[in-house]
């Protein structure tokens, strides 16, 4: 599973499996490897093919053209993506992010695990109360770093369900 | 307690520290001593020894958090390969030396000696430890004692991943490659404090001897990175290009492949224009297996390109001018750079090529005043000590002394070649017609005309490659484009070379 | 006897020169340059010149001495100068003709008449051609100045009489800025060309270029092969063009045309030119100035009229009389060509140079490509940077956008940055589909953004990540790339103790 992250900003989840479709920022991705030759590759997706070069690389940092066009991405394994951001905000002591209960209820889905990348906004656990069911999502972007709770387990109000370790700046 | 209990006891201690550890490294964005060694080693494979020793002075030594002495020490397997290593440990004790800590390394060193195995330190200390006195100091001289001793006969690697102060620096300085990280790692003998203090100058640390300054600036760092994994990972690349120690063959990688279709650029990618550069890089890039090249020192003299690279799957040392900075001419750092690896790859058997295009020495009163001579020297007695194959590629200028130190044919060069493109002489056109052809050039009638004519003159008939292929001295002319295949060729029918020392302790080289 | 044919050109033009040469049954001879010794070009010729310019100031398409002195010692019959190099230059010209080498193309003094643009525009008046609003000469002081600005509407352009190059030019908005700009443009005329003198035109903000295609030959008879739109330009070179043009109507394009052909019938034009017109917003038109030669997108009036432009210049210049009418023209469908240049559009266009390991294009009935490189050619700093033309046909416009589009997509070239994802930016953007586009719109609209596509960025990153995970995988991994013997025993007890 790595990181590739462009220049601008923008990041992408990327996991090669040995033998079936990449997936890339969780969704499996019906990607055909056409040509390979040195380091240009083709690739046919969605009816269109991509014809990609590498034009360089330095340790983890790679340029890319793609049909002609140059993007440029630093890859990341998820410790290392990390540990980017703690070291350039060393400053900031305590970037754990704590998400507490809204209300009393009931766990009953954990859709992630300890140590998974997770964005802002994105749903970790479905807590139910009042016959009602409510997605519990990330306050920032990081690494979960500890689960509290289990499946099946009652909540109190503000009880402490899960630890972010935040990469935002 | 009985001796099951005591046994449980101390591995929880163990696992506590390591927690402990593991909360406090992370939060800085670093490792502990156990994670490095386990992403160095292959996994499985670490055989930790010496984890109880404990501090050699009270009160430190009662205390069961500091089992170990701030050191990590044993052996693994890198890729099958076995290496020994030791990682100091921050957060014991600040990772500072105790007589304790340098005796396991001491240790370490000693049976990486008795085994012909390659050894790697991974520095994060704190320095000498204040408490013990000289007898943390006297630990340090046995370590850089037994760098010594191996120097030469097995690799050695430091990998300074957290602070180097003082005398700690030594034991690096002393061994064969030195790996940095960017933001993490200082290497310096005073710290910014004290030269605040003493001199007035206002620095921080990483503007001291951070990643940049000593990769860059200093060339005391020969590998940089963002991150410690990517360091780490980088010490297990060199190390399968490198035998384990100074008596092993040399490793043969198994996938070889080449740029093919490439070949026919290299004979077009020297300009026309004598003037104007182009990139050696590339052209090495080219004549070694694919993606094979590892830069060694990349940031600092880069007027010189050194690194290891493989040639049908066997390992070669590469050193070569890059045209593009500085013309390519040499200086004293690109010549102390040279010189340095030179003597590596002959103390470890590997072969050497060499890819010329050099105008001269850089001059200026700079370079005089600082010692281009003295330094200068450093790299053609490294180039004529060296008993290893060394093959010479000429692609275009080779002129007067920087012809000769460049491994030419009667220092000892195996196979000289040269690529049409190439220009062999005392000095170049401009400068040469100017004292050769004065009489002409004052009587001329059109300067400018006169000028062209004897420069044509003077490559067609002293400085073309030809002349020199006539007396001997360049093996062969040769097509870019067979470049590859000749050299293959060539180091094939050196590989047996043998050679005989005479008897002496060892040679002055100029320092 | 076959005809000898010299082309004093390189690349494609050389190439397709070539190709009408070879038609008319004649020997194709070329010059092959020191700087481009390996050009594709060479390879098309029957005949090769070595023109031996390695050490010359100038590469030999720009020596006309060297040209006809090797013309004359080939035994050349004709010259095809092609476009740029020495196309336009009289002295030339009249160099060959002197020499009894049979320049293709106008005459010389045609050639000089046009490049004046103070003759050219005198001519243009006098066949009733509509000019750019602007005094006839220069303005006798400011307040001639400010006067006749506000005669002809603001914003207005002050241009030096003595010379060009952008001296002595001044953009005015508005009658409160023109004191201030008329003595800094008189200022500076003064101090580059030692005249003062400013004329005063009207400025058009946001104009289209429009061009006509004529054809004449030596016996009075012109006819127009309809217009070419050009708008789409960068720093006044032109990357994309079309032809017709969505903003000319039939009945404009009967009466600009025969505006055209009335102008070159009133000089006297023989062979192949282009008349240049200048259209405003408003949808008015005037006379810019006259091409005397073969431009670099006559494929695409080619395409729609199915006439050989350079067959044609051939036959005019054997004295042949022009036998296509003007009611023979008849265009049918559109054509759209992209020029690819090796130039970096995501970096302000910086001409790019080095080996292209590989080039492919697209192939299809109504896909023309002209080119001069190869899979292996070096592209190198010595000539423009036009590496190859794609020009496509089809039945309609929206047709045609769409078909160059999946052109482009099947376009690959690795090893040099172009500007066809440019093309495929320009051809995607609205205001090329409704045909608003104008000259300014590099300027005011492009920016490299453009260029980026979420889906290839997404691709990009696969191919890197794919490209880093292989080295780290085989980095940690416990299995060796390598094998080693090892012969242990501390190797052999040192080799058996050395």
């Amino acid at each position: 599973m790595f990181i590739a992250l462009r220049d601008n900003g923008k990041r992408y989840k990327i996991y090669i499996p040995r033998e079936s479709n990449p997936v890339i920022d969780g969704n499996e991705q019906e990607i055909d490897f056409i040509e390979q030759e040195d380091f240009q590759y083709t690739f046919e997706w969605n009816g269109k093919r991509f014809h990609c070069e590498l034009v360089a690389r330095d340790q983890n940092k790679a340029t890319v053209h793609v049909n002609g066009v140059e993007y440029k991405f630093s890859l990341e394994s998820i410790f290392s993506y990390i540990r980017k951001g703690m070291i350039s905000d060393a400053e900031d002591k305590n970037t754990s992010v704590q998400i507490k209960a809204p209300m009393p209820g009931k766990i009953i889905d954990i859709f992630l695990d300890e140590g998974d990348l997770v964005n802002v906004g994105e749903p970790i656990l479905t807590l139910e109360a009042m016959k009602m069911q409510n997605e519990i999502t990330a306050d920032c972007n990081g690494v979960i770093q500890k689960i509290r709770v289990n499946h099946e387990q009652s909540v109190m109000k503000d009880e402490l369900l899960v630890e972010i370790q935040s990469i935002d700046v | 307690m009985n001796k099951n209990e005591i046994f449980e006891k101390r591995i929880k201690a163990l696992q506590e520290m390591e927690d402990n550890a593991v909360n406090k490294q992370h939060l800085k964005g670093k490792l502990t001593a156990r994670e490095r060694l386990n992403i160095l080693f292959d996994e499985g494979t670490f055989f930790e020894f010496d984890a109880f020793v404990s501090p050699s002075q009270s009160p430190m030594s009662s205390r069961q958090s500091n089992f170990g002495d701030g050191v990590v020490v044993g052996r693994g397997l890198v890729q099958g390969k076995s290496v020994f290593a030791y990682a100091q440990d921050f957060t014991v004790l600040g990772g500072s030396l105790g007589y304790a800590h340098g005796m396991k390394i001491a240790k370490v060193q000693e049976m990486a000696l008795k085994l012909g195995s390659p050894i790697v330190g991974m520095i994060d200390s704190g320095g000498a430890r204040i408490q013990e006195g000289v007898k943390s100091l006297s630990a340090y001289a046995s370590i850089f004692n037994n760098n010594v001793r191996s120097s030469g006969i097995v690799p050695q690697i430091s990998v300074i991943l957290g602070p180097a102060a003082g005398g700690a620096v030594y034991s690096p300085a002393l061994t064969d490659f030195i790996f940095m990280t960017k933001k993490t790692s200082y290497m310096f003998v005073t710290g910014p404090d004290v030269v605040k203090e003493v001199l007035n100058e206002d620095i921080d640390k990483d503007g001291l001897g951070g990643g940049d300054v000593h990769a860059n600036k200093s060339g005391v760092a020969h590998f940089v990175s963002d991150d410690e994994e990517h360091t780490i990972l980088l010490v297990r690349k060199l190390l399968s290009y490198i035998p384990s120690n100074n008596f092993e063959s040399l490793p043969v990688s198994n996938q070889i492949s080449y740029y093919k279709t490439r070949q026919q650029y290299l004979n077009k990618i020297i300009p026309d224009d004598p003037n104007r550069p182009y990139d050696m890089k590339e052209i090495v890039k080219i004549l070694v297996d694919k993606e094979s090249f590892f830069e060694v020192h990349e940031g600092y003299a880069q007027n010189i390109l050194i690194g290891f690279a493989r040639l049908n799957g066997k390992t070669i040392g590469i050193v070569a001018n890059q045209p593009k900075v500085m013309a390519g001419t040499l200086d004293i750092n690109a010549s102390v750079k040279g010189a340095r690896f030179v003597r590596f790859c002959d103390a470890f058997n590997i072969p050497l090529l060499i890819m010329e295009d050099v105008p001269g020495f850089l001059p200026g009163i700079e370079q005089e005043h600082n010692g281009i001579i003295r330094n200068g020297a450093k790299l053609l007695y490294a180039f004529c000590e060296a008993t290893v194959p060394k093959i010479t590629v000429i692609t275009r200028k080779a002129y007067g002394g920087a012809y000769i130190v460049m491994s030419s044919k009667n220092t000892g060069g195996d196979f000289n070649f040269a690529w049409p493109s190439a220009e062999i002489a005392v000095m170049g056109p401009a400068g040469a017609i100017k004292i050769v052809n004065k009489h002409e050039l004052a009587n001329a009638e059109n300067k400018a005309e006169m000028e062209k004519i004897l420069t044509e003159r003077y490559k067609a008939e002293i400085a073309n490659p030809y002349k020199a292929e006539e007396l001997g001295l360049i093996d062969e002319v040769i097509i870019p484009e067979i470049t590859r295949d000749v050299l293959i060729t060539a180091f094939e029918i050196l590989s047996n070379k043998q050679y005989s020392k005479p008897e002496r302790k060892h040679g002055s080289i100029p320092l | 006897m076959k005809k000898r044919l010299l082309i004093a050109n390189r690349s494609e033009i050389a190439i397709r020169i070539i190709r009408s040469a070879h038609k008319m049954g004649m020997y194709a001879i070329v010059f092959q340059s020191d700087k481009e010794p390996d050009a594709l070009y060479l390879k098309f010729a029957d005949e090769i010149i070595d023109a031996h310019d390695a050490d010359d100031e100038k590469p030999i398409f720009l020596n006309p001495n060297k040209i006809v002195a090797f013309a004359l010692e080939h035994e050349v019959d004709l010259i095809h100068p092609g476009y740029g190099f020495l196309s336009e230059n009289p002295d030339f010209v009249a160099l060959c003709i002197s020499k009894k080498l049979n320049f293709i193309g106008p005459s010389p003094e045609l050639i000089r008449d046009m490049g004046l643009k103070t003759v050219a525009k005198k001519m243009a008046i006098e066949a009733g051609l509509p000019l750019v609003p602007g005094s006839e000469g220069p303005v006798a002081d400011v307040l001639a100045a400010k006067e006749y600005a506000a005669s002809i509407g603001y914003p207005v352009i002050l241009k030096a009489s003595a010379g060009g190059g952008g001296r002595g030019m001044r953009i005015v908005e508005n009658s409160e800025t023109i004191e201030r700009n008329f003595k800094s443009a008189y200022d500076e005329a003064l101090a580059a060309f030692g005249n003062g003198d400013i004329f005063i035109e009207k400025y058009l903000q946001n104009p289209k270029h429009l061009e006509f295609q004529i054809l004449g030959d030596k016996h009075g008879n012109v006819i127009h092969l309809g217009e070419r739109e050009c708008s789409l330009q960068r720093k006044h070179q032109k990357i994309i063009e079309e032809a017709p043009s969505a903003s000319v109507t039939e009945t404009m394009r009967k009466e600009m045309g025969t505006m055209a052909v009335r102008f070159a019938q009133k000089i006297g034009y023989y062979s192949a030119g282009t008349i240049e017109f200048i259209m405003d917003e408003d949808g008015s038109y005037y006379f810019m100035e006259m091409n005397t030669r073969i431009q670099v997108e006559h494929p695409v009036t080619e395409m729609i009229t199915g006439v050989d432009l350079v067959d044609w210049q051939i036959r005019i210049a054997l004295d042949e009389v022009l036998t296509l009418k003007q009611e023979d023209i008849i265009i049918k469908g559109w054509a759209i060509e992209c020029r690819v240049n090796a130039e970096d559009p995501q970096n302000r266009f910086t001409p790019q140079t080095g080996f292209i390991d590989k080039i492919q294009f697209p192939q299809d009935a109504s896909i023309r490509i002209e080119t001069g490189f190869l899979s292996g050619s070096m592209v190198t700093p010595y000539f423009d940077s036009m590496i190859a033309k794609i020009i496509v046909h089809g039945e309609s416009r929206s047709k045609v956008i769409n078909k160059t589009m999946e052109a482009l997509n099947k376009f690959n070239i690795i090893g040099i940055k172009t500007t066809a994802p440019f093309c495929k930016a320009v051809l995607q953007h609205p205001y090329f589909k409704d045909a608003s586009y104008t000259t300014r719109w590099v300027d005011l609209v492009y920016s490299p953004e453009m260029l980026e596509d979420p889906d290839d960025e997404m691709i990009g990153a696969l191919a890197a990540t794919i490209m880093y995970a292989s080295e780290y995988l085989q980095l940690q991994g416990d299995i060796p790339a390598y094998e080693n013997d090892a012969l242990n025993v501390w190797v052999l007890n040192k080799r058996l103790n050395y």
